[in-house]
């Protein structure tokens, strides 16, 4: 159960018409009723089927690939390998455009891209798949940091000398001196696994070409990025590439990166003439990557007496996987958000990513965030149970406040985190339960919080972030909302239609909006990031104001006020009008109206076309040091959540029986879309801290790439989630929105893994705390306590 | 997907003789719920031509009474054995077996002759074709076992010699328990075998051509009470760790019949015949069944990662006999 609640009540949002309420999402009916368009429901005459011949070595120099067998196999129409297309390396960190269409000399992990095959339909290219002889000569591997940083490790890229791939030693304020004045001096090690995102819709993409034209349909999370790289790695001009996207069944940050059906189907398409389908099965779902990264954390925190921080020393390593993607980004993000939600001074920050011989990591649901704040939070429990503190005040004790500045420079404007405690502590009841709850049964807290967008794109570049147009149908009764704000399922198409109704005072009914289509819609950089309802809300609310500015003066010109009796007489300026859910009318005597439709079709009649533009940069953001622009965002969102758990001290079988989660995430569109991101969290993280982990063998073979032995939460699984909002507001955001979608998962699997610390009184150090390894711990305290007793 | 022929047959004589004609190239497919995804995923080297519907045959789906016990048709559904008041009233671990597997979709469509009959779950034999070729292992006839040396959490601890998978049905555990018979028809008639005679170390009792044509359940002894309970690590949805069930029978306290059945530790179901000697004649304190379920795990050969499953095992061991004494459900 989900509650409507304000406990700040920091904004307005009770006079709006449209902004604040549950309204039905837009793309509803679509999608319940089967009606809607995902990719796999496209169909176009004479297309081709593809897929990607994949590497079934770790590591491995390629010394010949025989395509000759399938080649004569009737249907098949292509085979192109690396000497076919363009050698040009890519990647989303400019710095470190490492990864080929096709591999060109070695493979790197196993199911690598060596190749595809386009044949007349799905069976033949299954078959002629099966004829490719691929003659290898196998290079040592490594599967792990530690074996990728040992002297004399394999070399997996000479770029990368020792396998590093990411190295980062950032130091803010003075560590040393905060060593000096720490009361108490705690370190602990934790580590984090690789998971993967778990959407049900593979990646696929269909291409085809039209003149010097290319039309690209994929499934991903941004258009621009998509077609921006399209056009560098074939060396065309953007305005040749159209890309669109048709409904995309979710994306957790797994669809952000060009994947091999992009470059296959662009490539295969050209050579054929035909439009061409890459798809992926499920389980190259998981031979694709990007999820979370495996991380080993070591923190070491100095507090004062009453459990402030003086000084953090983190250090954190990451198994990258094959290529760098958005690991660069990663690296960054596990050390840079820290001092944004705790203040604290003294800051020193390593982390070094390792190229291993597995699947590519990138990013998943809170961007390399999850795994360093549960094991910060875990670290934090420690010490508030060395000082004899409650979890909660030492929390309270170090949250950031409102309209401060981080030590490594970022301007945070909103921000109650210190409310966020308060309130979950008192909804879910933690005074009562805290050390009072019986063996096996615990409670846990854990904060979190996220950018409300990248304060930079992920390229070079001087573009605006985000463009919004609206125009209005030349007899006014309906409007579009053009942008290419990606809606992956977390409703931002639903959003941003309220957000254009309130900003023109037009029905959200009457709303139809034009996404995801590079022709036809705006300039946004798309999903990720948690940026689309502040950045695409901006361009959105501006173009809606632009509308209504028009339609103000126009209507000044229409509108009579009485002679007699009246507001006033005389010729009415637009400064006296406001418009409303269709209406505009005189705002000291709204009996004098006239609606918006009829005012529009006097524009259109007058001028042409009624169109709406609006512009959204964030400007110069806080942050100068290297990697400050990974970090750096308008605003912040916090949030708290709770997890009460009981915990099987025979099997070690986990049960997460109670959530609460408050969120500061300013003024709030839709309070139904949120809680649905707030539930979905808690899935996704229970998942996460109990179940769920990629496995590979002793050669880097994939063991569990699908939802049978990927154990992830069903609905049975999911325990009782009360999700509340503070109701703040940003002054960064329009009506003072930030973040729910990625910070969500931030708090999760700290607030779950300390639940089960509570109720085991041992703490699991490794993710997923799987029964075995809860049931482990629990025999090895038992152990060591009867040691002790002898 | 690979294409096949799909054929219905409308008796069990005209499946046999079909499967007998097609020399090897026809299976039997009856929920589909197991042997699609086999063939979706090309797990297996030989891919069958034809699929032969047995669903189209009329009447096989029944579960009756008689005077010695239950018989339960090869396409009776998971949903309605889980469902039935004659299997619930007497036959209480198969009820229970039947609930805990999959979801309700899939217990609507599966049969009980295709879950004794499913592929084994070992994750290198079910490898998909597709990303870079199935892994051919020992079960498969070519090469050696790759769970042994590999990651074996969820395999066999007993029985287990050159293939180490273990046995994933849930439903072949309470069958074990509660005695009962497959009956096989083939070509050259016939026959009856044990349920713990059906499971074999590389795959099960039928020969080419034989297909399962009922299965008969002895009536329980009287006062009999019975426990099925199993230990996965996603509550709905997931297969056996360990999955257990427990019969037993008192008289005046003391225990004069007892069975214990384990599923997904051996290639097939399991029982323990010196735990189960042990409790008889006893009164069974909590401390009597746990040194029952130590008796029974004493003989437990772990491999390199699965030695969890033998405390699992234990616990679902002493749960399922509690829950037999104090007779109500602590089903998972
Ligand atoms: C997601 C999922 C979860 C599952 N969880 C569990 C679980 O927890 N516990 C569990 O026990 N099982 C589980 N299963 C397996 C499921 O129970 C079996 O797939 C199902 O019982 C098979 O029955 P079916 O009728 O669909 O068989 P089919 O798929 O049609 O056939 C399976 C095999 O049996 C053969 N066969 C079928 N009928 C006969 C017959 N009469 N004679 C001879 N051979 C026959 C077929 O040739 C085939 O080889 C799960 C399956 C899925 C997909
Ligand atoms: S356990 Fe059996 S099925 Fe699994 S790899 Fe070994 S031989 Fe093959």
């Amino acid at each position: 159960m989900s509650k409507e609640f304000s406990y700040l009540n920091l904004n307005k949002s009770a006079s709006y018409s449209y902004v604040g309420k549950n309204l039905k999402r837009v793309d509803m009916l679509d999608k319940v009723t089967g009606r809607g368009k995902y990719i796999d429901d496209l169909k176009f005459s004479n297309m081709l089927y593809a897929k990607l011949i994949r590497s079934t070595e770790a590591h491995a120099r390629i010394i010949n690939i025989d395509t000759s067998e399938a080649e004569k196999l009737p249907g098949v129409k292509a085979i192109i390998t690396a000497k076919d297309v363009p050698s040009i390396k890519y990647g989303l960190s400019p710095a470190r455009y490492d990864e080929n269409i096709f591999c060109t000399d070695t493979v790197k992990y196993y199911g690598d891209k060596i190749g595809a095959i386009a044949a007349i339909d799905e069976e033949t290219v299954y078959k002629a798949l099966k004829l490719i002889k691929v003659e290898y000569e196998v290079l040592p591997a490594v599967f792990t940091p530690a074996e990728a940083a040992k002297e004399g490790a394999p070399q997996i890229f000479e770029e990368y000398p020792g396998n590093v791939n990411t190295e980062i030693h950032l130091e803010f304020g003075d560590v040393e001196k905060g060593r000096q004045e720490a009361y108490h001096i705690r370190t602990d090690r934790l580590s984090g696994q690789r998971t993967l995102h778990g959407f049900i819709e593979p990646h696929c993409t269909i291409a085809y070409w039209k003149g010097k034209r290319v039309h690209v349909q994929s499934t991903h999370q941004s258009v621009h990025y998509l077609q921006h790289h399209i056009a560098r790695i074939f060396d065309m001009k953007e305005g040749d590439v159209r890309v669109t996207l048709p409904y995309v069944g979710g994306g957790f940050g797994g669809k952000v990166d060009i994947s091999g059906t992009d470059v296959a189907a662009v490539a295969l398409s050209k050579i054929t003439g035909q439009p061409v389908k890459v798809f992926f099965d499920l389980e190259e779902v998981w031979l694709n990557g990007r999820g979370r990264h495996g991380m080993d954390m070591k923190y070491t925190t100095g507090v004062t007496k009453e459990g402030k921080i003086v000084f953090v020393e983190a250090e954190v390593i990451l198994d990258g996987g094959a290529y760098s993607g958005l690991g660069v980004a990663t690296s960054y993000y596990t050390g840079s958000l820290l001092n944004v939600l705790y203040d604290f001074d003294n800051y020193k920050f390593d982390a070094y990513r390792y190229v291993t011989n597995l699947p590519p990591c990138g990013a998943q649901r809170g961007h390399g965030q999850p795994h360093p704040r549960y094991a910060f939070e875990s670290h934090l429990d420690h010490i508030a149970e060395d000082l004899g503190m409650d979890p909660i005040d030492i929390r309270i004790v170090n949250a950031r406040k409102a309209n401060t500045v981080t030590p490594n420079g970022y301007e945070v404007k909103s921000y109650y985190l210190k409310e966020a405690n308060e309130l979950a502590r008192d909804v879910s009841g933690w005074k009562e339960k805290k050390g009072k709850l019986p063996k096996g049964r615990g409670i846990g807290v854990g904060n979190g919080g996220f950018v409300t967008g990248a304060g930079f794109c992920m390229y070079r570049t001087d573009l605006p972030h985000s463009i919004g147009m609206i125009k209005i149908y030349d007899d006014g009764t309906h409007a579009i909302v053009y942008t290419q704000a990606v809606d992956i399922g977390q409703g931002s198409d639903t959003v941003l239609v309220q957000m254009a109704a309130e900003a023109m005072g037009f029905p959200y009914e009457d709303i139809t909006i034009c996404t995801r289509d590079s022709d036809l819609a705006t300039l946004d950089y798309g999903a990720y990031a948690s940026r689309q309802t502040l950045m695409a809300g901006w361009a959105v609310k501006r173009a809606g104001e632009d509308i209504k500015k028009k339609i103000l003066i126009q209507a000044a010109e229409m509108l009579k006020v009485k002679e007699d009796g009246g507001y006033r007489s005389g010729k009415l300026m637009p400064e006296e009008l406001d418009c409303k859910e269709g209406y505009v009318f005189v705002k000291q005597e709204p009996a004098v109206n006239i609606s918006f439709a009829e005012v529009a079709r006097a524009y259109f009649v007058k001028h042409g076309v009624l169109v709406g533009r609006g512009y959204y940069h964030p400007g110069k953001l806080g942050g100068s040091h290297k990697g400050a622009a990974v970090g750096t965002s308008p605003a912040y969102s916090s949030a708290t959540q709770i997890a009460e758990v009981e915990v099987d001290m025979e099997t070690g079988e986990t049960k997460v029986v109670g959530t609460w989660d408050v969120h500061d995430s300013g003024c709030v569109v839709n309070p139904q879309l949120l809680h649905g991101q707030v539930h979905g969290a808690f899935s996704m993280g229970i998942g996460e801290t109990i179940w769920e982990k990629v496995v590979f063998d002793e050669k880097g073979k994939l063991l569990n790439g699908n939802f049978a032995e990927y154990r992830m939460p069903t609905a049975l699984d999911m325990p009782h989630v009360e999700s509340l909002v503070l109701d703040t507001f940003e002054p960064n955001g329009p009506w003072g929105v930030k973040e729910v979608g990625e910070g969500a998962t931030t708090p999760t699997l700290g607030c779950v893994a300390n639940a089960v610390y509570d109720a085991i009184g041992v703490r699991v150090t490794d993710l997923p705390l799987t029964p075995e390894s809860i049931w482990r711990g629990i025999k090895e305290a038992e152990k060591a306590k009867e040691k002790e007793g002898k | 997907m690979r294409s096949f022929q799909h054929i219905n047959v409308f008796t069990l004589e005209e499946a046999v003789s079909v499967l007998k004609d097609s020399g090897g190239k026809a299976q039997v497919i009856a929920g589909g719920t197991d042997i699609i995804g086999v063939l979706k995923e090309q797990i297996l080297p030989d891919y069958p031509e034809i699929l032969l519907n047995i669903k189209a045959i009329p009447d096989l789906d029944y579960i009756k009474k008689d005077h010695e016990g239950l018989r339960i048709g090869p396409l009776a559904k998971l949903a309605g054995l889980a469902k039935s008041p004659a299997v619930r009233e007497k036959y209480g671990a198969l009820a229970q077996a039947a609930r805990s597997v999959g979801s309700p979709q899939i217990r609507n469509m599966a049969t009980i002759g295709g879950n004794l009959c499913q592929e084994t779950r070992c994750w290198y034999y079910r490898y998909p074709h597709s990303i870079g070729g199935r892994l051919l292992c020992l079960r498969k006839g070519s090469g050696s076992c790759l769970a042994v040396n590999g990651d074996n959490r969820y395999h066999a601890l007993f029985d287990a010699r050159r293939c180490f998978a273990a046995c994933p049905s849930d439903v072949a555990v309470a069958l074990l328990l509660l005695g009962a018979e497959i009956n096989i028809l083939g070509i050259g008639g016939k026959r009856t075998v044990y349920l713990q005679d059906f499971f074999h170390p590389l795959g099960n009792a039928l020969e080419p051509g034989e297909i399962i044509g009922g299965i008969h359940i002895p009536t329980p002894p009287v006062g009999a009470k019975q426990q099925f309970l199993k230990f996965t690590l996603r509550k709905p949805i997931d297969f056996a760790v360990v999955s257990a069930a427990a019969l037993i029978v008192l008289d005046g306290g003391i225990c004069t019949e007892a069975r214990i059945a384990l599923g997904a530790v051996a290639p097939g179901p399991r029982r323990f015949p010196e735990a189960e000697n042990f409790l008889k004649g006893k009164r069974l304190e909590t401390n009597v069944l746990e040194k029952a379920a130590g008796i029974a795990l004493e003989g437990a050969k772990p491999l390199s990662k699965n030695g969890y499953k033998i405390e699992i095992a234990k616990t679902l061991i002493s749960r399922a006999l509690s829950a037999c004494l104090e007779n109500e459900s602590f089903n998972h």
